[in-house]
């Protein structure tokens, strides 16, 4: 589990040559086509990242290193401390753990937006609030909270969620989260769009956000995850999938119907639950009777 | 190398950044860019967007449920840390 974390947890861009077993149904390595076509093929060549390549490797595919780069998360030491302690705790009883999260909390340094707050907790009732908030966090087993990112992902989707799904304000709020990732990925295509001003094609230039590693750990995570899904759901009619979505035969599709070996989906899971409050895996957004045309 | 001894995300490095690709790709680029094009080629090739794909053509009976991600990529950008 070390060496996953550890890849798992930082920018990892490689170029691989694989080749995934006959028995693969949805291979996850993504291969370009031509200049519009992106090919999951099951032997191949192609750049990929940290979660796609632990992905692969799980699924069974032989996989040839052909050149990368690793630069680790901030926290790694941290994700790797906590994991330890986790490790040596003898029970998992939520109050119990208040010695080890303090031990935590001690350890952790860089990237402890929290940490101010769970000092001066004994002040007030809405502090001990927080205080039980920050374990049940810990408890978990997400400590990504720990970042900036997720400090600014939680206050948008906190804020979201308080509006009837659809309303304008809601919208507003998912507006507003996936804005911060267009804006991450701005410009990296190059892509041209058209500019009234001077009646020509411009390429869309680099926003002051603009990163390909945040970029493409982002996609790739979900991409990786989707992958997961399919994999695990593939008994079943698979008609599409659409990045974050695909439409099955199977009914009732939740964080019931993957296990621990779903490391993917567990922690998109785990996240979500520790983001709003609800964890959700899948959501079924509609169900036709009759049947369809793809 | 000017930017010596400064930190700088793993996105720039004081005289360049990723925000500029086209320059990096040219004599001058090359030479300031230093690490940063050596590696830089990794991130801009291993960045894909989503993943859209059909399985099946044409029409099918029966009963099939959409299933999708709630807020995925929020969700994945909450487990981001900064570059070490």
């Amino acid at each position: 589990m070390y060496g996953f974390e550890k890849i798992l947890k930082s920018y990892t861009a490689l170029k691989v040559r694989f080749e995934f077993p006959q028995t693969v149904k949805y291979p996850n390595l993504p291969v370009r086509l031509d200049f519009s076509s992106v090919i999951f093929p099951l032997t191949g060549e192609t750049f990929c990242t940290g979660s796609e390549f632990l992905l692969a490797y799980r699924l069974g595919c032989k996989i040839e290193i052909l050149g990368g780069v690793w630069i680790p998360f901030n926290s790694i030491e941290t994700f790797n401390s906590i994991e330890t302690i986790k490790r040596k705790s003898p029970t998992n009883q939520r109050y119990d753990r208040e010695p080890l999260i303090k031990e935590i909390l001690i350890k952790v340094e860089r990237g402890l937006s929290f940490f101010d707050e769970f000092k001066s907790v004994n002040s007030t009732s809405k502090q001990n609030d927080n205080l039980i908030e920050l374990k049940r966090k810990l408890e978990v087993g997400v400590v990504v909270e720990q970042t900036q990112f997720f400090s600014v992902v939680e206050k948008v989707l906190r804020e979201r969620i308080k509006y009837p799904k659809g309303s304008y304000m809601n919208l507003l709020y998912k507006f507003i989260a996936n804005a911060g990732i267009g804006q991450m990925a701005r410009g990296l295509n190059q892509k041209t769009r058209y500019d009234l001003r001077s009646n020509s094609q411009k390429a869309i230039p680099a926003g002051e956000l603009v990163s390909p590693l945040y970029a493409g750990w982002i996609t790739s995570y979900i991409r990786t995850t989707l992958s997961e899904m399919l994999n695990r759901h593939g008994d079943g009619i698979i008609i599409s999938c659409t990045t974050d979505g695909f439409i099955s035969s199977k009914k009732a599709l939740d964080q019931k119907s993957i296990d621990d070996s779903d490391v993917f989906s567990q922690k998109y899971f785990e996240t979500r639950r520790v983001l709003t409050g609800v964890g959700a895996l899948l959501e079924e957004k509609y169900t036709e009777q009759e049947g369809v045309i793809s | 190398m000017l930017s010596e001894g400064k930190y700088h995300p793993p996105t720039e490095n004081g005289l360049i950044s990723v925000r500029n690709t086209p320059k990096i790709l040219t004599p001058t680029g090359v030479e300031l860019s230093g690490d940063l094009h050596e590696y830089l080629d990794y991130f801009l090739g291993s960045y894909h967007g989503g993943r859209n794909e059909s399985y099946i053509y044409g029409i099918v009976k029966g009963e099939f449920h959409d299933y999708d991600l709630p807020g995925a990529y929020p969700t994945a950008m909450s487990m981001l840390d900064y570059p070490n």
